[in-house]
Parts: structure tokens; sequence; C-alpha cells
């Protein structure tokens, strides 16, 4: 048997019901009127998030339009969900660029490791989790979609300052 | 009106008896059981005898009935549907019940039983206006029928100790 | 005396019709009412919200509610016994609702074609009608479990109908010692005396007995020190556990308004009914069709009686949820042991004590008014500290630890329990 229980040893004659019911009532109550309350009521109110929780990812963009992603194929590397699917192109120039860029955000975990791993800070997790959708196919976010979304992105941890103070 | 809920309650009465005595399955037979009692209740009500009505659903619909169905649905007997009686005994049993019915039957349609019945509303209804409805019975109980009421509560306190005494292996 | 006038048989009928619906829809609306009442006070007690989405404060919740349940899917579990399975809810619903009509709600009022009593029936037999309702309401839960084909619902059913048997009899007895001073049984006579003959609230004379009527009314009702029926954590949803939609929603509806019976019940018998305190003019009863004694009937008196019954049944209902929310469930032997042995063997020396005090005050020549009541209220206080006293032991609801010890060792010092007597010890990892 690997459950521990804990025997109360109640003695004899001493042990009140009633005192212990009056009590209990009194707590009750005192809950009852206290005007403070945990319930967050949600659409009106938004919690406030941690500055480095992730969610929702967005893809960073240069001031020209187009992505600041390089594809050089780290982050689907790294990515332990195997979630990103990075096609690579090359223009005239030389320079790389992602011809599909896609996350499926079902399959994500949100660990936050593709935005530590990017070399050009393109891929960021972004503080956002309202992304309802109907259908299991939106979730797959393109490139398009990545560019678009315009919350606020996640801080990275911070080695000189590990609590974040 | 009376008339009419009398001739329901009566027909109630007599096909829940019915049903109890010819359902297979004994959670059935007794909610049969309780229908009887029930309708036995209103008729009281019908003439007039409130007290012994409600007396009725409390004792008999209300605990014993309950009791019986504890003891049944604990006891499991809801897949053992063979009869109780054997052999030639429900001839007996069944002559016996007929006699014993038609006895009954014919004191209530002779003219004896009929005029015990006729006087009996109005009395009731004098009593309970006087005494009002439990003192109605209670005074003939606690001072007429004293010794009797005694005896019969002796009598239970003694089956109950034979209960007791049955059920508990070590006294 | 003040003849006001007596109703024609004609109007009689209208008046009774219109009341018998008018207070349908007031006990379907108050319990609709009741759960938000009781799914906010939880809320508000565990420092939740609670519903306060649908309308303001969340009023239209149990609209919702309803329209969600009766919309919902209809399940018939398989090979259930499908008649008494539709039965049951049925036979839950019905005592539950008509055990109100004889309440009196507020004072008589005065009408253009006669006097109107504010209850549905006076019946003589009174609150015996009522025991006689409740003991009815359990063969709706015995049934729904029995029918419904599933171990659960079947234990919360067997359950129940222990439970109730217990109970009623505490019940009962309970109430003897409130007869015993008002002399009858009819609900308008008990008022009468709290009003007028005695002048007090019987919850003061008869404060023990107040005391054993809420705990049994609690356990009648299957509410929560007492729901061994329910008891989710055990049995999931005990009989209920089959039902959905409407059917469900029928045993929900007769829960709560039993709870409004028990609550309209402990106002009258106790505190007084439709009573205002400290003021002599609503002490008023009906003699006769049409006679009143005691003060003047007026219409503004009839509204402010029911009133102040609303707020005492109300006041009810809110400690029925009170404890609800903060009391655990006893166990099935506990439940037992306090029944039959605590609650019944008290219900009857307390009955005793009543009728022994009462001998001697007429002995002694009191009349039966406020100088009785009072005594009776001291006597009562001696009672009520000496069985309070001995209730503040462990002798009421023994742990099942102790249970097995020898009866001399629960007096003295309790041995330390140690491991062979069943009990495990915390796992030191070996």
């Amino acid at each position: 048997m690997a459950i521990g229980v804990k025997v109360v040893r109640r003695p004899s004659g001493t042990t009140s019901y009633l005192r212990a019911t009056l009590k209990g009532m009194a707590l009750t109550f005192k809950h009852l009127v206290d005007p403070r309350k945990v319930t967050l009521q949600y659409p009106d109110e938004k919690p406030e998030l941690a500055p480095r929780w992730r969610g929702t990812h967005r893809m960073a963009v240069h001031a020209d339009g187009r992505p600041k992603c390089v594809a050089c194929g780290l982050c689907p590397t790294i990515c332990p969900a195997n979630c990103i699917r990075l096609v690579p192109g090359e223009d005239d120039q030389g320079n790389r660029y992602p011809i599909v860029y896609e996350i499926d955000e079902f399959r994500c975990i949100f660990c936050g490791m593709c935005q530590e791993v990017c070399p050009v800070e393109a891929i960021h997790v972004g503080q956002d989790y309202e992304n309802s959708e109907y259908t299991r196919e939106r979730f797959v976010y393109d490139l398009d979609r990545l560019m678009a979304q315009d919350h606020p992105l996640t801080a990275l941890w911070d080695p000189s300052d590990p609590l974040s103070e | 009106m009376s008339d009419l809920l009398w001739w329901v309650f009566a027909s109630l009465a007599i096909g829940g008896g019915l049903g109890m005595v010819t359902r297979k399955n004994p959670i059935a037979s007794l909610l049969f059981l309780v229908l009887t009692f029930f309708s036995l209740a209103a008729l009281y009500v019908l003439l007039g005898a409130h007290f012994i009505a409600a007396i009725q659903v409390i004792v008999y619909a209300g605990a014993i009935m309950v009791l019986f169905l504890f003891v049944i649905m604990l006891l499991n007997l809801g897949h053992d549907y063979r009869p109780d009686v054997r052999g030639g005994a429900w001839i007996v049993a069944g002559f016996a019940t007929a006699g014993l019915t038609g006895w009954l039957l014919t004191r209530v349609l002779t003219t004896e039983g009929a005029v015990v019945a006729q006087g009996g509303e109005l009395e009731i209804a004098a009593a309970v206006r006087e005494w009002n409805a439990v003192g109605a019975i209670a005074l003939p109980l606690f001072r007429d029928y004293l010794v009797p009421f005694e005896l019969t509560s002796v009598l239970l306190l003694v089956a109950i100790i034979g209960a007791v005494l049955l059920a508990k292996r070590r006294v | 005396m003040h003849d006001v006038g007596a109703l024609s048989r004609t109007a009689f009928l209208i008046v009774s019709a219109t009341m018998v619906v008018g207070v349908f829809t007031l006990i379907m609306v108050a319990v609709a009412l009741f759960t938000l009442l009781e799914r906010r006070l939880s809320a508000w007690i565990q420092d939740r919200l609670g519903p306060n989405r649908v309308g303001p404060q969340g009023i239209l919740q149990p609209v919702a509610d309803g329209l969600k349940n009766l919309l919902k899917e209809e399940t018939y579990p398989a090979q259930a016994s499908r008649i008494y399975f539709l039965l049951a809810p049925m036979l839950s619903i019905t005592p539950a609702l008509i055990t109100f009509a004889v309440v009196p709600f507020a004072a008589p009022l005065p009408t253009p074609w006669g006097l109107v009593e504010m209850v549905i029936a006076d019946l003589p037999i009174g609150i015996l009608y009522i025991l006689a309702l409740t003991s009815l309401g359990v063969y709706g839960i015995v049934m729904a479990g029995w029918s419904s084909n599933n171990k659960y619902a079947f234990l919360g059913g067997l359950r129940a109908s222990a439970q109730m048997v217990s109970y009623e009899v505490g019940l009962g007895l309970s109430l003897i010692p409130v007869f015993m001073l008002a002399g009858n049984v009819t609900l308008t006579q008990v008022v009468w005396t709290q009003q007028e003959e005695l002048g007090l609230w019987l919850a003061l004379p008869l404060g023990l007995a107040f005391f054993l009527f809420v705990i049994s009314a609690f356990a009648e009702t299957n509410r929560l020190p007492f729901d061994l029926a329910e008891a989710e954590s055990e049995l999931i949803t005990g009989y209920h556990t089959e039902y959905s939609s409407m059917k469900f929603s029928m045993f929900f509806i007769a829960e709560y308004s039993n709870v409004l019976t028990a609550s309209a019940l402990m106002a009258t018998l106790f505190l007084g009914g439709w009573d205002i305190p400290f003021w002599q003019g609503d002490d008023m009863r009906v003699v006769a069709p049409g006679v009143v004694q005691g003060a003047l009937p007026a219409w503004w008196k009839t509204l402010l009686t029911l009133g102040v019954f609303a707020g005492k049944t109300v006041f009810f209902v809110f400690l029925f949820m009170w404890v609800r929310w903060t009391v655990p469930r006893f166990r099935y032997d506990q439940v037992m042991h306090l029944g039959w042995k605590v609650m019944l063997p008290t219900a009857l020396a307390y009955i005793t004590l009543v009728g022994t005090s009462m001998l001697v005050l007429d002995a002694l020549d009191v009349p039966f008014g406020l100088r009785y009541g009072l005594f009776l209220t001291a006597v009562n206080l001696v009672a009520a500290i000496v069985f309070l006293w001995l209730l503040d032991r462990d002798r009421v609801i023994g742990g099942a630890t102790y249970r097995r010890l020898p009866r001399t060792a629960l007096r003295r010092e309790p041995p330390l329990v140690t491991a062979g007597e069943g009990v495990v010890l915390p796992n030191d990892g070996t």
C-alpha cells in the first residue's frame, strides 16, 4: 500500500461537533459577505499575462513588407512538436526566403524554442490566446497569416536577470 | 362529486389489490399495495375521517411499505420469481379467503351493516367538531379502550424483543 | 369578534381556484429563483461570483436552464422498466408541490365578497397531512433508483428509503410538543397560539424541539449533511444518475419545493408563521366562516404579513443553503446512529419533559399565557444546555476507528492506533 493515511487521534469527551459546525458556518458566512472575489469576468476583464507568457506565433516583417525569415531551417529542426513546415527558396541576389512557412498551432506546444533559436529574430511566440476557429484546417497558420498577427511579443528569458525582476 | 370520487378510489383500491396479488416482481406488487393503501386513505377522507386517513398514509404507505421496500431491495429478491405457496396449499388458502370475504360482504350488505354505515359519517363529523380531528380518536382510545390499547403495545413490544432475539446471534 | 361576512359558495370556489393557481405559480417561480440563489450563494461562499450573465445579476439564469432542459434529449437506460422510470419523477414532484396547501401564509383578507382565508385548505389534520405526503415522496426516489437498472441509482434509492423511515420518526416526535401546547394539529391554530394565547414564538419555549425539527427536516429533504441518496462523490448523483432533460428537472423542482415547504413549516410552527412580532394589530384568527377573532383584518395587514412570512421562509431557505455549503456529508452509519440513537431518545425525553412541565404549570394554576411560556422557556433552556452538553461530546457521531474498541477503553485514555489494526502507516519507501 503506497497511500499514507493520516489517523487523527480524537480524545474522547472533548471532541465537539456542534462547536465545529458553528465555527465552520461562521467561516463560510465570512466568505459569503466578503466582497473580494477571485472570479475574473473574462470577456469584460482580461487576465494580466506574465511578460514571458507564450501564445500564438508572429512573424516579424521588414519595412517593405517582406518577412524577416531567411529560411535557415533552425526552427523546424529544434521544434520538439515538429509543427513547423518550411520550404526554403533563393532569389536572384542569393537571398534565402521561405516559399512555404506553416505552423500547425494545434501541434505546437508553445515551448518558444523557435523564437530562441531564430538568428534574425523573425519568428516569435506572442501574447495571444483568443484564437479559436471553426475547423481544424484553420489552425495551420501560413506565412501571410503569421505576418498579419499584431499581438504583443513574448519577452525572452534574460540570463542576466533570471527571475525577471 | 363524492360518489364519483368514491367509485374512482374504490376501483383503484381493488385494482391495486389485484395487481399486488398478480405481479410476479415483488417490488411491482409492493407498489400496487401502496396504491391500495393510498386509495383506502382517500376513502377514509370521503368518510370524513381525516385523521385515520393521515395515519393510514403515514404509517402504512409511508413507513411500513418503505421498510418492506428496503428489505426487498436489500435482500435482492428482485430476481426470484418462484411462487412461495407450493402444492395444494393455495387451494386451501383460496377457499379460506373466499369464505372470509363472502362472510364480510354479507355483513356489509345486510341491513345491520348498512345501518352502521349510514350514521357513521355524521357521527364522525360531530365528534371532530367537538374534539377536533385528533381528539375524536384519542379520547376513546385513551379513556374507554385504554386496557386493550396498552395490551396491544405490550404485544408489539414482545414482537420487537422476539425479532431482536431472532436476529442477534449472541444475546 | 368582527363579522366580515362569509364567501358565497361560488365565490369560495373561484377564490380557491385562484389561490391554487397563484400559489402554484409562486412556488414554481420561487423554486426557479432558489436554484439561482443556491448557485450564487455557493459561489459567494467559495469566493466566486456565480452565474451573473443572463439578465441583470443572472436573474434569468433559471429560464435559460429550463429551456436547456426542455430541449435536451430524453434518454432511457437500456433494460430500465420504462413505466416505473417515467412514473418516478412524477411521484416525486406531486407530493412536493401539494404539501404547501395547508400552510397559512398571510392574515385573512377582507374582500367585497367576504372574508378570504390565506390558506388553500385549512384541513382539520393540518400537519399530519404534510407528514403523510412527505412520507410518500420517498417512493419517487426509490422507484427512480430501482427502475434505472443502475447500481449507483439503486444504492441511492436504498439509502433514501432507510433514511426517510428513520427521520420520519424524529420529525413526527419533535412536533408533538408543539401540538401539546397548541392543543390542535391545524396550522392556523398553531399560529394563533403563538400570536395570542401564548404570545411567544414556539422557538423559545420549545427550542430543543425546533432544533430536532430542523435536523429532521434537513434529512427529510435530502439536503446536504444528509444527501446520502445523491452523494455525488460516491454514487455519481444517486437515484437520478440515469435521468436527463425534463425528467431530471422534475427531481430538481421536487427537491427545492420540498426545501421551500420545510422552510415554510419551520417558520409557521416555530417562528410564529405570518405573525409580526411585537405588534398586536395582526393577531387575528377565523373562528367561523367570515367571523374574525382579535384584530380587524385589512388588506394592508394581509400584504404586510405575507411579506413577513416570505421573509421568514426565505431565511430558512438561506439556512438550508448555508449549511449545505458548510457541512460535509455524514457517513451512512452515522446517519442511522444519529437518527435512532440520538434523535429518537432525545425527542421522547423532551416530550416527557414538556408534558411534565405543563402538568406542573396547570397544577400551579398558571394561566396559559406569557408567564406560562416564559416558564417553559426556562425549562427548555436547562434541557437544551444538558442536551447540548451531551451532544458536545463525540458520543453523537464517533469516528470509525473507535467503533471497534471496547467501551471501557473509550472512556479512559484512548489507545494509540498502531499498525496492525487495519491502519496503514505512511509509506517510508521500503
